[in-house]
């Protein structure tokens, strides 16, 4: 369970984030909708430790733990993971000594043995196959020369790795085509057990077709302004965030 | 006194190791291809400041040039390169890449003098840093000074730090800080492979 409290963070000097309350249960899916700029991103970056966005109030606890106080890679080992909305080329390192790292680091935080070779790479041939990802793409360096959409993919294929209990998919939607969309959010839903939860962020309703949501938030000019069931996200598209604004 | 060399027709190769530190002037004659690796891996504290100064004195030669440099605590690391293109058709390529943590200094001058008699040469001069610490120190300098009209020449030269939106999306994935700069390291590096086998 995620739960966060009076929570306000700055970026770069300026308050983005004034004040969000949420709660986010075990097995809960949240969809998190809002105009542009309004703090999506930053509510993301804020979970998972992104060292840019400095916390000056408020608290958010994940399992009982104090996320605050966990340095990013202690937050993944604890379950979270997020897809990012700009995911990071890094040439030079190829995609499975990346995964290869994340996962024995994963291992050991629970006192396991590192993967033996061949069980890693059986891990990773059927997690691809489960979002359809191309063997030629995993062969190269972490998302470099990836296009928009095929990023978004890698994504979910690392989730599918690591298996979180907690994801935030920040506009995993986004540059996705219609197929490519199905085969993404099918994934999710199959990686998903009982206790999986989410936080959804998007700014269509498609997504939410596949992966339906227990509860949708708006977020406007960094406080969640409403909070209701998934036909909310119906009415967002068809009339706007006008009405929501004060 | 700086060593000198001559480099005959046929295929060469000379490797600089760890603690080298006296200048170098080599010769390079015709058809002669030389392969010339410069390594400095600080493992005690290591001051490596030399002056290599290649002559091409015959045609159709080829030299390619590769520099690992790592200094860390109060290393010093110093390359002052000359390639003089003397003579026509013959190839340079230098690359010579740092990576400097803690205190750590490097400096890297490299001049291709490309000159009036040299025609058709190609020269590509490269030097690509990469600074660990606010504290380490970089100065990067190349330079090329051209007569010959017929000529390909290039160089390039960046100095950095390591991506912190590369290393906080590793974390995300789980990677410790330190898995990840080491990552990142050896990913900026190992583009500069030195070979197992070095005749002299
Ligand atoms: N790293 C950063 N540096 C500077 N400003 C930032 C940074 N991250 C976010 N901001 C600013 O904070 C505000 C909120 O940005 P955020 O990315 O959280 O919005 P968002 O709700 O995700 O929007 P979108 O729907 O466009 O993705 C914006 O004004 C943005 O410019
Ligand atoms: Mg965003």
């Amino acid at each position: 369970m995620l739960e966060i409290h009076n929570l306000h963070a700055v970026v770069d000097g300026k308050e983005i984030l004034k004040g969000i309350n949420l709660t986010i249960r075990n097995g809960e899916i949240h969809a998190l909708m809002g105009t542009n700029g309004a703090g999506k991103s930053t509510l993301s970056n804020v979970i998972v430790g992104n060292p840019r966005y400095e916390v000056t109030e408020g608290t958010i606890i994940f399992n009982g733990q104090n996320l605050l106080a966990m340095s990013p890679d202690e937050r993944a080992h604890a379950g979270i993971f997020m897809s990012f909305q700009m995911p990071v080329e890094i040439p030079g390192v190829s995609m499975a000594n990346f995964m290869r790292a994340a996962v024995n680091a994963q291992m050991k935080s629970r006192g396991e043995e590192p993967l033996k070779s061949s069980d890693f790479l059986r891990q990773m041939k059927a997690k691809r196959e489960l979002v359809n990802i191309d063997q030629k793409l995993i062969n190269r360096s972490v998302n470099e020369g990836f296009s928009g959409g095929e990023k978004k993919r890698n994504e979910i294929f690392q989730m599918a790795m690591l298996q979180p209990s907690f994801c935030i998919l920040d506009e995993t939607d986004s540059g996705l085509d219609v197929d490519a969309l199905r085969i993404v959010a099918e994934g999710f839903n199959k990686l998903r057990t009982a206790s999986t939860s989410a936080m959804i962020i998007t700014h269509y309703q498609r997504l939410l077709d596949y992966i339906q949501p227990n509860i949708v938030h708006v977020l406007i000019d960094g406080k969640i302004v409403k909070t209701a069931g998934p036909e909310l996200a119906a009415q967002i598209e068809s009339e706007g965030f006008d009405w929501l604004k004060d | 006194m700086a060593e000198i060399i001559n480099i005959h027709s046929g295929e060469h190769k000379l490797m600089l190791l760890r603690n080298h530190d006296t200048d170098m002037e080599i010769f390079i004659e015709d058809n002669a291809s030389l392969k010339f690796f410069d390594l400095a891996n600080s493992i005690k504290s290591i001051k490596s400041e030399i002056c290599i100064a290649i002559h091409f004195e015959g045609e159709n030669s080829e030299l390619l040039m590769r520099g690992r440099m790592q200094g860390k605590d109060t290393d010093s690391i110093l390359r002052n390169i000359l390639i003089d293109h003397k003579t026509p058709s013959c190839k340079s390529d230098i690359y010579y890449k740092y990576v400097l943590n803690d205190d750590a200094q490097g400096s890297f001058t490299g001049k291709v003098l490309v000159r009036q008699d040299s025609q058709k040469t190609e020269s590509l001069l490269l030097n690509r840093n990469l600074c660990l610490t606010k504290t380490a120190h970089m100065h990067s300098e190349p330079l090329l000074e051209i007569y010959a009209d017929d000529v390909k020449c290039s160089h390039g030269s960046s100095i950095g730090m390591l991506d912190e939106n590369a290393l906080f999306y590793m974390q995300q994935r789980g990677i410790s800080l330190t898995d990840a700069r080491r990552l990142l390291i050896d990913a900026f590096i190992n583009e500069i492979q030195m070979p197992r086998l070095c005749i002299k």
